[in-house]
């Protein structure tokens, strides 16, 4: 007989890890912000120096590049998921526009917007100032689509989802012990995986822990079907692992 | 087969590896080479420019010979002024000669003593 929770416990449980991965986020936000912007600056040194016939020296930004693709390798995207300072700013803006609009539009669900990529001609005239229309233009696609930036602009994002992850580490969906019509992980995903084996395995999966402390049956785990994790020990190991390792780097700005 | 996703992409990323290894190595190559070519040009230039300035001192004393009148200051350069006793071998035995220099020319030549030769 398959193992089904209580509403409330399965909300208070949600709520909890929700409150865990926005202080784990905050504290990362605070302290390594340039993480995502140094492994990026160690992709494109790899380019350059390729461009000019160069040797490719030891970098520092190509520490940082190798340092969070050997953490994804062996944890999966969790520095997406909690530590990259977009994908914090990301989900920040997208619950306040949320926020806003539940307050402007008085009901309960937000309202799905298909993102329609256009360029006004306004752009043309703010030419000398690209950079800053970009960056409005990219803090609009986060605050109508979740994770926007992640799913479809992220470079490091491209670079991550190619990396052989430790199965051990891939979230696998128990389907045969799932209630009928629940969908509640599917609904629950920021970067709107199916949650089947395919798409799991698709490498764009960011390790919120959203779909395991939302499943009623605890259908989903990585580890051998022992792990959701979601465990408040382990996300607390994985940003502890994470806080030294980017120490050691370089990317703390204050130690 | 048990975990292929994770092992195609497993062999994507050691390819990727290895060819940027490769590519390092190659470019540390290239890099040693071009070293190596820069030194021995320096090396070249260098020996040449020693060359060109021997020529130059050759060049200079040779247009002194000529001239009568020499400057004071290139004379004291080559013979210091005095008295100087040397020794050499002749066929007999020891000779001994005293040169006197004066304003850096040499003024007189006088044998003191050469009791072996003929």
């Amino acid at each position: 007989m398959a193992k089904v929770l209580p509403e409330q416990i399965v909300e208070a449980q949600a709520v909890r890890q929700r409150q865990l991965r926005a202080v784990i986020q905050l504290i990362f936000f605070i302290a390594m912000p340039s993480a995502f912007v140094a492994g990026f600056s160690g992709v494109k040194y790899i380019f350059t120096q390729i461009g000019t016939g160069s040797v490719l020296e030891r970098n520092s930004f190509l520490l940082v590049l190798i340092g969070l693709a050997v953490f994804t390798i062996l944890f999966g995207r969790y520095f997406c998921g909690y530590v990259c300072a977009f994908g914090t700013l990301g989900d920040f803006v997208y619950r306040v526009s949320g926020f806003i609009q539940e307050k402007l539009f008085k009901n309960r669900k937000r309202k799905q917007f298909s993102l329609a990529v256009s360029l006004p001609e306004s752009c043309f005239l703010a030419l000398q100032k690209v950079k800053y229309v970009i960056l409005l233009l990219i803090v609009t696609g986060m605050a109508l689509q979740e994770r926007f930036f992640c799913q479809f602009l992220c470079p490091m994002g491209a670079v991550f989802a190619l990396l052989p992850i430790l199965p051990a580490a891939v979230l696998k969906r128990r389907e045969e012990n799932c209630r009928k019509g629940c969908s509640l992980c599917r609904k629950k995903c920021p970067v709107q995986l199916k949650l089947e084996a395919d798409s799991l395995l698709s490498g764009e999966c960011i390790r919120c822990g959203r779909c395991a402390a939302a499943c009623p049956g605890e259908n989903i785990h990585s580890f051998a079907g022992r792990l959701t994790g979601s465990e408040v020990w382990l996300v607390i190991m994985k940003a502890v692992l994470f806080f030294f390792m980017g120490t050691a780097l370089g990317l703390c700005r204050f130690l | 087969m048990k975990y292929k996703n994770f092992l195609i992409r497993l062999l994507s990323l050691a390819i990727v590896a290895g060819a940027l290894v490769g590519y390092h190595s190659a470019a540390l190559d290239r890099q040693q080479m071009i070293q190596e070519n820069e030194n021995k040009i320096a090396e070249a230039k260098a020996y040449n420019e020693s060359v060109m300035a021997l020529e130059n001192v050759g060049k200079e004393s040779g247009q002194e010979n000529g001239s009568a009148d020499s400057q004071e200051s290139e004379n004291e350069k080559r013979y210091a002024d005095g008295t100087w006793e040397g020794t050499g071998t002749g066929f007999g035995g020891e000779i001994r000669a005293a040169v006197t220099v004066e304003n850096g020319k040499i003024t007189g030549v006088e044998i003191l003593s050469a009791d072996s030769e003929d």
